[in-house]
């Protein structure tokens, strides 16, 4: 796809700048590194979903043979908490464990096996407290557990900071939108319908399990290696649980990591390094800790359960006239990134149609299960998952065909959005449009082979933001033989930001991608990011590079001038050459700037390098506490439209995505093979397996399932035909962003499920409440249904 | 799992002996694809391994008309799924194959390592009952022919002695027969959660009439079994969909699956029920059409 | 430990290991094959496909001693010098990789049903891929990889 395009390389279908060492096998990720003396590291983890520590005794584990390092939960190896938001969690746990896997010793030791058998040898004594798992007995006045009861004097984070709730003890953030009156507008409408939905834990599954290396070197600083998506945050988060310098600190990340999707919290990580700085004198031996797959699958961040109690009311002609919901993020026992989660779940009802009065209370509460935060869609596609399901009902209420009642009540440029924020490049129109048009909306599916097969078609709207406050920097080397280097610390997870930052700079200077390089995220060398999250870097990154860019090119332009004898502002650059605009022919290679020495290597005669820097700030404004009220609560909006027709088998419960079209706004595409597999992804893998197949299950906080057996993503068989899937892209652009572009990773799935769902309302004429939607509950639900209509 | 001691047998004589002299120390190792998985997590540890892929004598799919098929216990899946004769005579089989696991498990794992696992969740086990075959079974100095039915013992167990390997497998050839596997699973590459495998035999003088019937159930029990209930009430009848659907709820009833994660004890009969009556249908179809 | 000697990647090799070495073990640890990954090590992910003899097997569930003798080709073996295998072109040309991990495997199944089935329709296509799990792509781009090599076999014929 590519639309009258007037750029060089932006826009185009470039090929992966890493793909190469992909598909070679050569691309080393964090999990295939080894240095010199290596130690391995494992983790003892907790039985028990709520238990006091009594005693632990490692004496065992010490003498076996090979073993190195064995670490506890105190005030030598971890003496701070530390979390995105509210600083609840230690490296190991002391005092309390407040999960099943929560880690409370680690070794380390000359292999794996032997760390293993070391950590089988550690006894821990415990004393059992009563857990409490259910979303809604943990969010109660009287919860049968409170996990932190010091939660008030945690210290939390002044940027966006978290808000208690004085009742309810469990509570970890709490976020309000109030837009004029929704209980007395309800009134007014003509039907109201009031449900509630509700998503299970599902997990990210990247293919790269978690993994950490640390070292110290020399100096006695320390290295640590993960599979990080925020170099920063994890940086932060090492130094401020040791309290230790931050200077002190310096965070690598290969250029290979095996997918995020959200889910990086920095454990494997934090352990690695405190087995390095547990060792007694000099050198320290490195440390690897690489989780494995189990491990990886019970103990590392989830989606969490969220609970969406949702009321919207409408006039007989289809208007919205108001919304109130009530969510709840049924967290983790320590908040991590779901503390803003449970917040910033509310960005996609607040701003998916015009609704004139709105009022959302959005909670995250503690439970005893690991925890739960980011997660493709950060909170909206469950969010969504309860509004989409909703407006679906209320549409047959009304009468009204499900995409037209949409189209009359999408938002648009301009409409207030329930932060009262003037909304800017909104597709939402364009998407479902385009959504229908790929589904063949209106048109009946085929009559299946066989009568005990229904079929059904059913569509959703949905729309992810980009947060605020947001910063992105980096620095743009323009070396002697024209190459362009970027350092950023944004990280390529696959989805592809090394090669539209090659594009863009590309496009900058006129040189072909192989001419561009991006260095691998190292806090000692690349700037301040973020985070690779919340679908941002395009966005962000992107005008930071345009930024720097300029900042290169101005420096380039001033040297040349020199040489060429005219003025900077009449200068252009391409094909590593600088030349006259109106005269191209006057101009000279990138290299002439230099000056080669006499030993070797080339030199400026001023300022070192040609180095371009930039950082793109964009601040927002904070909601206000009691109306949400904002002017800027986002950086941008990303829209977005799916429908699916699906095949039921009534007589097995078994549910087949015989079709499924996506259509995403997501400004400007810098790379549309990049903007399609991220659609591809987010829709076939995540948003087919949430809906229909992925469930973390759990019996007193174990989890039965932790292998690829038995958690299921879905195959090359669960996904729709090439034919019967389709991708469509939107190009609504954004003012601000670099070309127009936004983003689009996290939009992709986030009304997959209510899409999927709602075509299996028409099917069978079955409304589910919950996802997964299994072949049991269809079976279980299409019983009820007959004895009802016998009955 | 490295503490083992690791024999790879050159033909059935020597891999006998080794398993007679190191008893149940010693495990066959055919293609590993159970084994490995097990040793790896633990369940077991061999201290003997005698491996016996390598025999390749005992790799082999022959076929007559007099005789039937007969194929060697270290024949892959793959083999038997691409071989052309069984496509052709025992279309199910090759079918069934098709959807065993995934094509890489396949290529190394055999049907002998399939059938000696009596993994309950087997595909290979519940069809190659209803096909009626006949298993070769041999030890140092025996010999013995069972039918696969009585095989096995309970999940996880056969009849097999330490020192017996699984040599050969025999399905008798038949006319005007049909039939098919089919199992439910969450993901087509998923274990079982029910599978049915239904051969049905129609008189030749009369095409309606049912003459012969093996409906057998996998993972619904701890060893894959047939309904005898349900293949009297077809046997000798004229085949029709009340009658089907009779014997599908009783086959239905005739079953002891546990509730697990893949579902209730509820869920497993009502889908043993509509794939017992699937199949029985189908079966009928294709014994007419074969 | 027992000797062991077989041909990776067209090379000769003889090695002493443990017996309880799995093939995937031997490749990644003994001789550095990073790119046959671990993704489960029960068979279920596909990350440590490999071929034994042309035949696609998950070398993770497969003892080292049972490749005595064999022919293993890994990932890092596909490429011919510098000239990449018309399928990993296909791969990249089709952007069916994302973070990667998954990628080597799904090469190293789609190849080894590319040599017995040249002309494969969609169908046989996604049955051979479905041992192997992609979190990333959702298999559609990878799925339009390995049809398209076919496609271009033709071209390069042309060419
Ligand atoms: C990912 C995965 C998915 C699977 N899915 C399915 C499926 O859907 N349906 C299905 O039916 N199966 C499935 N299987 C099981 C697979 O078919 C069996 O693992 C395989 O057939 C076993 O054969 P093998 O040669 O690898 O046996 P091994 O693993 O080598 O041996 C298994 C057992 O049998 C014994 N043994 C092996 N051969 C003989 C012999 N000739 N005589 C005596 N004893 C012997 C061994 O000692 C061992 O106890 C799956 C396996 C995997 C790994
Ligand atoms: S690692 Fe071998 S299949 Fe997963
Ligand atoms: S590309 Fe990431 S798992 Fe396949």
């Amino acid at each position: 796809m590519e639309t009258n395009n007037k750029y060089e390389y932006i826009g185009k279908s470039e090929r992966n700048v890493n793909g190469i060492e992909k598909v070679t096998g050569a691309a080393k990720y964090c999990s295939d590194m080894e240095l010199s003396r290596m130690l391995y590291g494992k983790v003892k983890r907790s039985p028990y979903p709520h238990a006091r520590i009594i005693s632990i005794d490692t004496s065992k584990a010490k003498e076996l043979p090979g073993v190195k390092v064995v670490i506890v939960g105190d005030e030598k190896t971890c003496p701070h908490r530390f979390g995105a938001g509210v600083a609840d969690e230690y490296v190991l746990a002391r005092d309390k464990v407040l999960y099943v896997g929560d880690a409370v010793a680690a070794v380390a030791a000359e292999t794996e096996d032997i760390a293993q058998d070391a950590v089988d040898l550690i006894e821990v004594e415990y004393e059992e407290l009563e857990p409490v798992f259910d979303g809604d007995q943990a969010f109660s006045k009287n919860p049968p557990a409170i996990l932190h009861e010091d939660l008030k004097s945690y210290k939390t984070i002044r940027s966006v900071p978290p808000r208690f709730d004085e009742n309810r003890p469990n509570v970890f953030n709490y976020f309000r939108i109030r837009r004029n009156n929704a209980e007395e507008a309800f009134k007014e409408a003509d039907i109201v319908l009031e449900n509630r939905f509700e998503v299970a834990m599902i997990h990210h599954v990247q293919m790269e399990p978690h993994c950490g290396v640390a070292k110290v070197d020399g100096t006695g600083r320390l290295i640590v290696w993960g599979t990080t998506s925020k170099p920063y945050g994890m940086h932060k988060d090492i130094s401020e649980s040791r309290g230790m310098a931050s200077s002190a600190v310096r965070v690598i990340v290969p250029t290979h990591v095996g997918g995020a999707f959200g889910g990086r919290e920095p454990k494997a990580e934090q352990i690695a390094a405190s087995l390095v700085l547990a060792q007694k004198g000099h050198p320290k031996r490195p440390v690897k800790m690489r989780f494995t797959r189990e491990e990886q699958l019970s103990t590392t961040t989830t989606r969490a359960r969220y609970i969406v109690e949702i009321k919207t009311g409408a006039k007989k002609d289809g208007t919205l006239v108001a919304n109130a919901m009530r969510t709840i993020l049924v967290g983790g026992a320590y908040a991590g990134t779901g503390y803003l989660t449970a917040r910033n779940g509310s960005f996609g009802p607040a701003a998916n149609y015009k609704i004139p009065n709105f009022s959302l209370d959005a909670y995250g509460v503690y439970t005893n299960q690991r925890m739960a935060g980011a997660f493709r869609g950060f909170g909206n596609a469950e969010t969504l998952w309860g509004m989409e399901s909703n407006m679906d009902m209320l549409a047959e209420a009304l009468n009204i065909d499900p995409l037209e009642f949409r189209l009359m009540n999408c938002i648009d440029e301009g409409d207030l959005n329930a932060f009262q924020e003037k909304m800017h490049s909104v597709g939402a129109k364009e998407c479902l449009q385009a959504a229908a048009r790929d589904i063949e909306w209106g048109k009946k599916p085929e009559k299946p082979k066989e009568p005990h097969l229904k079929m059904g078609k059913g569509i959703a709207l949905g729309n992810k933001y980009s947060l605020v406050p947001t910063a992105s920097a980096c620095f743009i080397k323009v070396h002697p033989d024209g190459l362009v280097e970027l350092r950023t610390s944004t990280v390529e997870l696959g989805q592809g930001s090394n090669t539209i930052f090659s594009q863009m700079i590309s496009e900058e200077f006129k040189i072909p991608v192989s001419m561009v390089r991006v260095l691998n995220p190292d806090t000692d060398i690349t700037p301040f990011d973020l985070g690779t999250a919340s679908s941002r870097s395009t966005f962000n990154m992107g005008n930071a590079i345009r930024k720097a860019c300029a900042d290169a090119k101005k420096q380039l332009f001033e040297l040349a001038a020199t040489e060429l004898g005219v003025a900077e502002d009449v200068l252009e650059t391409a094909d590593s050459r600088v030349f006259v605009k109106d005269f191209p022919e006057k101009s000279l290679h990138i290299k002439d700037l230099f000056i080669p020495m006499v030993i070797g290597g080339y030199t400026l005669k001023e300022g070192a390098e040609i180095l371009g820097k930039a950082t793109y700030y964009l601040p927002g404004v904070m909601p206000d506490p009691e109306t949400g009220a904002s002017e800027r609560p986002a950086s941008f909006y990303m829209f977005v439209a799916q429908a699916a027709e699906v095949e039921v088998d009534t007589q097995t419960g078994k549910i087949r995505v015989t079709k499924m079209v996506t259509a995403n706004d997501c400004g400007k595409a810098i790379n549309p093979m990049m903007v399609e597999g991220q659609q591809d992804g987010g829709v076939l893998s995540m948003g087919i397996g949430s809906a229909l197949l992925e469930e973390v299950i759990t019996d007193n906080g174990v989890m039965l399932n932790p292998q690829f057996a038995d958690y299921k993503i879905p195959t090359t068989l669960d996904c729709p035909d090439c034919d019967n899937y389709k991708s469509a892209i939107i190009e609504t652009a954004h003012r601000e962003g670099p070309w127009g572009a936004k983003g689009v990773g996290e939009g992709t799935m986030v009304s997959s499920a209510p899409a999927i769902a709602n075509a299996i309302y028409d099917a069978i004429g079955i409304r589910f409440h919950e996802i997964p939607i299994t072949p049991e509950k269809v079976l279980r639900a299409l019983k009820e249904k007959n004895q009802e209509s016998l009955g | 799992m490295d503490n083992f001691k690791y024999f790879p047998a050159k033909d059935v004589t020597e891999a006998c002996a080794l398993l007679a002299r190191y008893g149940e120390e010693a495990k066959a190792l055919s293609g590993g694809q159970s084994l490995v998985s097990m040793m790896k997590e633990k369940f077991i540890s061999p201290s003997y391994i005698i491996d016996i892929k390598g025999i390749s004598d005992l790799d082999y799919i022959r076929y007559t008309k007099d005789d039937g098929l007969r194929i060697g216990g270290l024949t892959t899946h793959r083999s038997v799924e691409k071989s052309d004769i069984i496509r052709e005579k025992f279309f199910m089989l090759a079918e069934m194959e098709y959807t065993l696991a995934s094509v890489a498990v396949r290529n190394w794992g055999t049907v002998g390592g399939n059938l000696c696992s009596a993994d309950p969740a087997s595909d290979l086990a519940p069809t190659l009952i209803a096909l009626g075959a006949q298993v070769t079974l041999t030890g140092v100095d025996t010999e013995r022919v069972v039918r696969l039915e009585e095989f096995f013992v309970d999940s996880f167990e056969t009849i097999l002695n330490e020192d017996e390997i699984l040599t050969e497998i025999h399905i008798p050839n038949a006319i005007m027969s049909g039939g098919i596997h089919t199992k439910f699973a969450r993901r087509a590459t998923d274990l079982a959660v029910v599978s049915v495998a239904t051969y049905l035999t129609l008189d030749v003088s009369n095409h309606d009439l049912c003459k012969d019937i093996r409906i057998v159930m996998g993972s619904v029990n701890p060893i894959p079994s047939r309904s005898k209930r349900a293949e009297e009430l077809i046997k000798g009848q004229k085949i029709n969909d009340v009658l089907i659907e009779k014997a599908a709820q009783i086959a239905s009833e005739d079953i002891q699956p546990t509730a697990d994660l893949n579902g209730t004890e509820e869920f497993k009969r009502d889908i043993a029920r509509v794939l017992v009556q699937r199949t029985i249908k189908e079966a009928a179809v294709r014994a007419r059409t074969l | 430990m027992e000797n062991l000697s077989l041909t990776v990647n067209g090379e000769h090799i003889t090695a002493e290991i443990n017996p309880g070495t799995t093939l995937q073990k031997f490749l990644y640890d003994n001789l550095g094959l990073t790119g046959t990954k671990e993704g489960c090590g029960e068979g279920l992910c596909g990350c440590c496909t490999v071929r034994v003899d042309g035949k696609a097997v998950k070398s993770c569930i497969i003892l080292a001693l049972q490749a005595r003798g064999k022919n293993v080709q890994t990932i890092e073996g596909l490429a011919e010098g510098e000239k990449l295998d018309l399928l990993q072109e296909a791969f990249l040309d089709n952007g069916a990789f994302q973070c990667g991990y998954c990628t080597p495997g799904m090469i190293m199944a789609g190849k080894a049903h590319l040599d017995e089935n040249p002309k494969p329709s969609e169908k046989d296509v996604r049955h051979a891929l479905s041992g192997n799990l992609c979190r990333c792509t959702g298999y559609h781009k990878i799925v339009k990889a390995i049809l398209s090599v076919d496609q271009k076999k033709v071209m390069d014929f042309k060419k």
